[in-house]
């Protein structure tokens, strides 16, 4: 008997996570998944909570393929390394399925983090799930928290992916330098436009 | 559109014939998918113009057709070059019953000749546009709850009202659903 009110109640939480709207993480959430363990590009474990800074955690879903991930890649690596060294914890994470692009694999990920000089960890999202739980839906889409773990800047790196010496507005590079004094950041969300992320089946 | 003077005409048209003469190492690299079977029409005989958010929706209020779809697309956008020989076909079977499709492409602006390229490949023989200025702007404008992910969709009704937005990858009978109430 318990057995079927289990089942029961299983299909009607099914049902209700399927009726879910999907709504993007707002300010002053938490992030989710941080326990996630995702494999670097020197194949250890690592999770959002191993990386968590002082001063607050960047969070970037990113992936090789996608000429506006590629467009920003270096100004990435060097804000997240910048950052990284002034008590931000950074992690790249790559939720795309490989299956739909060759050049979204942990092979090419490993030579972009060697090539590009990443001192921060570039990780695989297993089935896509922590991408999921962020309801980020493409790349780059970078979330920061600040320390304690509020979310308080979501969008994109700056205003001009294309052109990076006409860049305007480096939106990211002040809001992690706002989080770094302890200041309010200013522009907590922008957007850019930028390749869907290619979901893993759950 | 904004009334063009002729100079300003002749330079685009100056820049648009120096960049496909550039182009055709890009091209050949271009998605396989292009590659169509039918007779490809000229390059040169694409007509793409420059346009913000703005200028898009004023063509969407133009426009005496009883329902408008704005696709925003880009040439290395993957779900987008899949939906796109859907769109096309949605125009063929309905562009006569009031139907007006507005392509823009997202491309970065050194793709001109990619995008030029893909729109030759396709026969796309109708006007199309390619979005200019800054992104936030251009995504804000024409709609709010738009990431910015590609490929996005709009749909608008007679009065050039908003009906539908979606981002994503769209099959033929979703798009066909979404544009068949006002079908004349």
């Amino acid at each position: 008997m318990i057995q079927i009110y289990t089942k029961i109640a299983a299909v009607f939480i099914f049902a209700l996570m399927l009726a879910a709207p999907v709504s993007a993480l707002e300010l002053g959430d938490k992030a989710p998944k941080t326990d996630v363990q995702m494999k670097n590009a020197a194949g250890e474990q690592v999770s959002i909570s191993d990386i968590k800074g002082e001063n607050g955690t960047l969070v970037i879903f990113t992936c090789n393929s996608c000429p506006w991930a590629k467009a920003w890649e270096d100004r990435i690596v060097e804000i997240g390394n910048e950052f990284q060294e002034k008590g931000i914890g950074v992690i790249a994470i790559n939720s795309n399925d490989p299956s739909v692009n060759s050049e979204d694999s942990f092979d090419v990920m490993t030579q972009r983090v060697s090539s590009k000089g990443y001192n921060f960890p570039y990780v695989v999202d297993p089935g896509s799930q922590v991408a999921r739980a962020f309801n980020a839906t493409k790349t780059p889409e970078a979330f920061l928290f600040d320390e304690n773990g509020q979310l308080v800047y979501h969008g994109t790196v700056d205003d001009d992916a294309y052109n990076p010496n006409q860049v305007e507005e480096r939106y990211l590079r002040e809001a992690l330098q706002a989080v770094s004094n302890d200041n309010k950041v200013a522009k907590q969300k922008t957007k850019a436009i930028g390749c869907t992320i290619k979901f893993q089946d759950a | 559109m904004r009334q063009v003077t002729i100079p300003v005409l002749m330079m685009i048209l100056m820049m648009f014939s120096t960049c496909s003469n550039q182009s055709e190492d890009a091209s050949q690299s271009a998605d396989q998918s292009m590659q169509q079977s039918g007779s490809a029409i000229d390059t040169s005989q694409i007509q793409l113009q420059k346009a913000t958010a703005s200028d898009v929706l004023q063509v969407v209020q133009e426009s005496d057709a009883s329902v408008k779809m704005v696709n925003v697309w880009a040439t290395w956008c993957q779900p987008c070059r899949e939906e796109f020989p859907d769109l096309l076909q949605l125009r063929e079977n309905y562009n006569d019953q009031g139907f007006d499709l507005i392509f823009v492409s997202a491309d970065f602006e050194g793709e001109l000749p990619q995008v030029k390229q893909f729109l030759a490949d396709h026969q796309v023989d109708f006007t199309t546009f390619m979005k200019t200025g800054k992104d936030m702007e251009f995504i804000n404008t024409l709609h709010d709850e738009w990431s910015g992910a590609l490929p996005a969709t709009l749909v608008f009704g007679p009065e050039g009202e908003l009906q539908d937005f979606w981002q994503g990858k769209a099959d033929y009978a979703k798009l066909e659903s979404a544009i068949k109430p006002y079908i004349q």
